[in-house]
């Protein structure tokens, strides 16, 4: 009796351990095969000027890319101002609005806010600007990083409000940001990575 | 009767032997890895100068100081300040070994929580050293734990309240010298080492501290700056260098309500520019697999690789890991990077350094390529 109870427990145990080694070789290496694949939207080129100053700068989701786009706002010499949390009532002479997009939960703790008001925020200033006729532009400079669950929601949030959209490449490999461009008939530039983003910017200006 | 007695001799013998050896082993975490001095390092000073109630006790830790010729800015280098992050300590033995500096100064201090060198945490498994190869021979370190050793600082409160702000926190962050600061003269073991690092940046007026960490890669905050929102025009400068020349990094600001970290005390209690930098680890990360010392220097590991592709993840992962040496790359050019970007917003803070292996020699050469012999 007790050796059919050791045998029993060896046998359970090797299933247990098997179901917990063994392999979905094939699954894992297929949607690593997938997730390889980026998604490619045609999207509308901008072809000419679009902006003027001066710029205002704001931020969707509180991240750091903003300084980011500050800092290459400043060493380009493009006059602006920042406001990482404008409302909709201080565009103030701003002819461009340019917004910062991705979420960051350390930033929206810095700022004292959470991402529901933040994107009540944003929607509110996103529509006065465009009854205002000011010239919206979009950055998504993160990258990868600055996708998932929290910048996903900045992203649906603002895209679809904005003239001009510029990403870093690696932000749209699911095609996500091209797709919300192309239903929209945004412009759209994809560009290799931040530093090429201002350039990218500086074609929206005359 | 008797059986019974010599069942229990043999079982009790048999505890001893263990007793011992796990004794021996839990004890020889006590002892120090050398760190070579390197042509750059003009003094080195104990911690317990800035705070004389550390002094004697494993909480005094080596201060490394390399100054230059010339006048100019300062920079606080932390390693240690988690010992189970070694991409982090490494980094900072590099810089003690290999940095000269030709104007300013250059603080190093390689083993932040000292004490948290000698012990590694219980039921992680986690290997006590790693080995890393040199052309003079192995050299070794060790692996530590996140907080400070319980037999340093006991017991733990239930809750760990910050004494600056009240903020709770699980007790045993209480032992967690990045959730110590500003820290108290009078507090405990963990605060003071904290109380000392800042006296030591206010006594010195040190422009610049970066604390350098790794994170497990299933946390948002990994491959990331933290800044404090006046080093943020620098840390933009620095985070778009680093993208410029292909070294994927977030920025981040530091939170004004998460309270105890260096990012946000040090820039608040200081004048010194608070940064903290993160690479992906994961020998200390929930998801791993094995945990040996492969693990540490290649951070090759098919469990990460199946939550990669679960899109569980905030790096990418796949059958090339996260090797120490491009770990220890990212730091050293982002303390590179930071000390250029500071001479460059204001010139009175201006530091040259030269020596710090860039990016692509580390990644290519290794960490034992830039390790000196022991003697």
């Amino acid at each position: 009796m007790r050796k059919l109870s050791l045998l029993i427990i060896i046998i359970a145990a090797a299933s247990l351990f098997t179901i917990g080694c063994g392999g979905d070789e094939s699954v894992s290496k297929t949607s690593q095969q997938e997730s390889a694949v980026s998604v490619q939207v045609s999207v509308k080129a901008l072809e000419g000027p679009i902006a003027e100053t001066p710029i205002i700068l704001t931020s969707a989701g509180q991240s750091a890319d903003v300084k980011m786009i500050e800092s290459l706002l400043k060493k380009g010499g493009m006059e602006y101002e920042i406001n990482e949390v404008l409302d909709s009532s201080g565009l103030g002479e701003a002819r461009t609005l340019v917004i910062a997009i991705g979420g960051s939960s350390k930033g929206l703790g810095a700022a004292g806010i959470d991402a529901e008001d933040e994107i009540d925020r944003i929607d509110a200033l996103l529509k006065e600007a465009a009854a205002k006729g000011l010239t919206i532009i979009g950055m998504h400079i993160g990258g990868e990083g600055r996708r998932g669950e929290l910048s996903d929601k900045f992203i649906k949030a603002s895209v679809e409000f904005v003239d001009y959209l510029i990403v870093v490449e690696g932000g749209d490999k699911d095609g996500m940001l091209s797709g919300i461009a192309a239903e929209n008939d945004i412009f759209m530039s994809r560009v290799g990575s931040i530093v090429d983003s201002y350039g990218a910017l500086k074609k929206a200006f005359p | 009767m008797k059986r019974k007695h010599i069942s229990a001799i043999i079982i009790l013998i048999g505890a001893l032997i263990v007793t011992f050896y796990s004794g021996r082993m839990f004890l020889s975490m006590y002892q120090e890895e050398p760190i070579v001095t390197g042509p750059g390092v003009s003094s080195v000073v104990k911690l317990s100068t800035y705070f004389p109630g550390l002094e004697g006790s494993y909480g005094d830790t080596d201060v490394y100081i390399m100054k230059g010729r010339e006048p100019g800015g300062s920079t606080l280098v932390l390693g240690g300040t988690h010992p189970n992050e070694p991409a982090a300590y490494i980094a900072s033995v590099v810089l003690i070994e290999n940095v000269v500096v030709k104007k300013g100064t250059l603080y190093v201090i390689p083993r932040s929580n000292r004490s948290a060198f000698t012990h590694n945490d219980p039921q992680e498994g986690a290997p006590q050293r790693f080995y890393i190869e040199t052309p003079f021979g192995e050299r070794w370190f060790r692996f530590g734990s996140r907080a400070t050793n319980p037999v340093h600082q006991w017991p733990d409160p239930d809750v760990y309240i910050h004494a600056a702000s009240g903020q709770q926190l699980s007790g045993s962050e209480t032992r967690n010298l990045n959730r110590g600061y500003p820290g108290r003269a009078d507090g405990t073991f963990t605060e003071q080492v904290c109380y000392a690092i800042r006296n030591m940046i206010n006594t010195e007026g040190i422009d610049l501290s970066i604390d350098l960490h790794e994170a497990s890669p299933e946390y948002p905050v990994i491959n990331a700056i933290v800044a404090h929102e006046r080093a943020m025009p620098i840390a933009a400068d620095v985070a778009i260098t680093m993208q410029s020349n292909e070294v994927n990094i977030g920025l981040e600001p530091s939170p004004v309500n998460l309270r105890g970290l260096t990012h946000r005390e040090l820039g608040d209690s200081t004048e010194t520019f608070a940064v903290l930098m993160e690479s992906a680890n994961a020998s200390q990360g929930r998801l791993r697999g094995r945990t040996d010392e492969a693990l540490v220097l290649s951070g090759v590991d098919p469990m990460y690789e199946k939550a990669a592709d679960l899109g569980r993840l905030f790096v990418p992962y796949d059958e090339n890991g996260h090797p120490l040496e491009v770990r220890v790359a990212r730091h050293l050019f982002g303390i590179e990077s930071f000390i250029i970007s500071m001479s460059s917003y204001d010139g009175n803070k201006a530091m040259i350094v030269s020596e710090i292996p860039s990016y692509q020699n580390m990644v290519s050469r290794g960490v034992g390529a830039y390790l000196l012999p022991v003697e």
